[in-house]
């Protein structure tokens, strides 16, 4: 019954289409424009609000100096020395990723290589649903499941700490990597796979061997979005790392996995809320801000970098 | 289509309406914009819902970063009402002055909040003295381990506030205090700033060796508190509203409002003040976990 009418409106909806087309061409060409806009301004905004400071930044203190006292107490001067809050965010991206990278990858060459029909389908489903949990409940689990745990396993005074704070990070990481290095692995043409098994490979062989040399530049880019999670994750650091600003003596101890620390994220998020906008304390927490939007700035263009390598090797 | 048009007319039929409302408010009533503390944007939110009942032409809009931006609002003129937990520094007051012609910023206090200093319930210290928390919070200061205080032989770990809070400050002038010259103390490196009162709290309840400090209304049962005697061998009083009423805990500030001049008793802002000081709004004081005025 519908037949004519429905050719009706498809005879004037192509003429309203005809004449909306510009419009929506428009439309569509802002929306493509836009995301670069955004990133413009945000650095814009960024760099504006701590314009006033970044000539009068004491960067020797800054960078290392572990004295960050923006509110001092009467009669002394304000010191910005955020080495130690650097430390922070250095030592929780190096151990998370550490301890997310080989699983990440063990991961996904279990889901892409031995895994088959139902198993590798909950194991894909589950690994998104891991992504998919807010920052705030790992921030949690660490600071109610991990925490006892960690002062019961190593019997020590405080169970908020590096070792937390980096587990909770690889937690959140790992979901990223497997299915990124997932996807790299699958890439690798299964004419390879097979040259190699007809050659006598054993399957290890195989991804060892062969697997990971062709999917290196993906693994590579899993890796360094990994680490760029690690640098950014604020809320789960907060809640699990302690928020102290300590800086080992030695590097090389494994105690210091026990010790508290303070990351970059966390101190501007714990900070900001409190400072009036636009005094020194403000800015310099856009300081901060600066810094962390460089290095994930360079984070993400290695990792674009490694994957248009990838993109070229394989077209 | 079909199902977003009726819900486009709905958002513009909501819209329509919050628009009159609005038109309502700004003809028949006064509005009044308070700005300020964090510590006191739970107690100002229930002060507005309570007020509604009271006056309720009044529409009263309260916002709470932190104290330094109710003081700046002062100043720039986009709020009557300041509410701070700390007093107004004298930087603050002399801006005030200057932007309103000469006119002075009025200080009210309209209700306590005692610090309770916590610790692990199973630890067994129960009591300390002013001058043993300076030692243990204070830079350079020489208590590092429990059993200095009469605790059992493991490090202190101290847990405080972030360092732009009201509570971070108020702690820092009323405990550590000064060194000989004059100058303020700063907290001991390595002291912890937790996520907000509550994570304070998490974390002594946690940690066998912790301390920290946070608004007495944060505590629970799994945290212990101390009794705090003002000298060493005094008197060790408890944290309770009673103490902080009658003087005798050592720990507590007052919640401040500033407003610029002393507020016309007929105004709306007048009006609003007396009725916070009165029953009614003492009443929400303590509702809130704060101590009232009496």
């Amino acid at each position: 019954m519908a037949a004519g009418k429905t050719s009706a409106i498809k005879a004037v909806s192509s003429r309203a289409l005809d004449r909306a087309e510009p419009l929506i061409r428009g439309v569509i060409y802002i929306s493509g424009w836009s995301s670069i806009l955004f990133v413009v301004a945000i650095f814009f905004f960024i760099f504006k609000e701590a314009a006033p400071i970044l000539t009068k930044v004491d960067w020797g203190e800054f960078f290392f100096e572990n004295r960050w006292i923006p509110n001092p107490a009467e009669g002394n001067e304000a010191n910005y020395g955020a080495a130690g809050i650097l430390y922070g965010t250095f030592a929780i991206t190096v151990v998370s990723t550490m301890i997310a990278m080989p699983l990440g990858f063990a991961a996904a060459v279990y889901i892409s290589e031995f895994a088959t029909g139902k198993v590798k389908e909950t194991l894909k489903v589950l690994i998104e649903l891991l992504a998919a949990i807010p920052s705030i409940i790992w921030g949690f689990i660490g600071l109610v499941i991990m925490g006892p745990i960690i002062q019961k396993l190593f019997d020590v005074e405080v169970g908020v700490n590096l070792l937390n704070a980096s587990l909770m990070v690889a937690f959140m990481a790992i979901p990223l990597i497997v299915s990124i290095s997932e996807d790299a692995l699958r890439a690798v043409p299964d004419s390879y796979r097979e040259a190699a098994l007809a050659l006598g490979a054993s399957k290890w062989e195989v991804v060892y061997k062969v697997l990971f040399p062709a999917a290196k530049n993906g693994l590579l880019a899993a890796a360094m979005l990994g680490v760029g999670r690690a640098v950014g994750e604020t809320m789960a650091v907060w809640m699990a790392s302690g928020g102290t600003e300590n800086i080992p003596g030695n590097v090389l101890n494994p105690a210091i996995l026990l010790e508290r620390v303070k990351a970059m994220t966390a101190t501007i998020a714990s900070e900001m809320k409190d400072t009036a906008h636009g005094d020194e304390h403000y800015m310099m927490l856009f300081v901060i801000g600066i810094v962390l939007l460089f290095i994930c700035v360079v984070i993400n263009v290695i990792s674009d970098l490694v994957i248009k390598g990838i993109k070229k090797k394989h077209s | 289509m079909k199902t977003t048009f009726p819900s486009l007319l709905t958002v513009a039929g909501a819209t329509a309406l919050a628009l009159s409302s609005c038109g309502r408010d700004d003809d028949g009533g006064e509005k009044v914009t308070i700005a300020g503390s964090d510590t006191m944007l739970q107690v100002g939110l229930a002060w507005q819902d309570a007020y509604k009942s009271v006056a309720s032409n009044v529409a009263l809009s309260v916002e709470g970063e932190g104290s330094s931006t109710g003081f700046k609002a002062l100043i720039d003129k986009t709020a009557e009402i300041a509410h701070s937990s700390r007093q107004i520094k004298e930087s603050e007051a002399e801006k005030i002055k200057a932007a309103h012609n000469g006119t002075e910023a009025v200080e009210h206090i309209v209700g306590f909040d005692g610090i309770a200093v916590f610790m692990h319930p199973d630890n067994p210290v129960k009591s300390i003295s002013v001058p043993e928390l300076k030692e243990i919070w204070a830079a350079g200061g020489t208590i590092n381990n429990w059993n200095q205080v009469g605790g059992s032989d493991s490090e202190i770990q101290r847990m405080g506030r972030s360092n732009s809070s009201g509570t971070y400050g108020y702690f820092q002038k009323a405990i550590l205090g000064k060194n000989a010259e004059g100058k303020g103390l700063e907290y001991k490196p390595g002291t912890g700033a937790a996520n907000g009162s509550q994570g304070v709290v998490e974390f002594c309840s946690t940690t066998p060796s912790g301390i920290g400090y946070s608004g007495m209304s944060y505590k629970n049962d799994t945290v212990g508190w101390l009794s705090v005697s003002a000298e060493k061998g005094g008197e060790a009083i408890e944290p309770s509203i009673a103490n902080v009423q009658n003087k005798t805990y050592p720990i507590a500030r007052p919640l401040y409002i500033y407003t610029v001049g002393e507020p016309d008793p007929d105004s709306t802002v007048g009006k609003y003040l007396a009725w916070i000081k009165g029953e009614g709004g003492q009443e929400v004081v303590s509702a809130q976990g704060f101590v009232p005025l009496n």
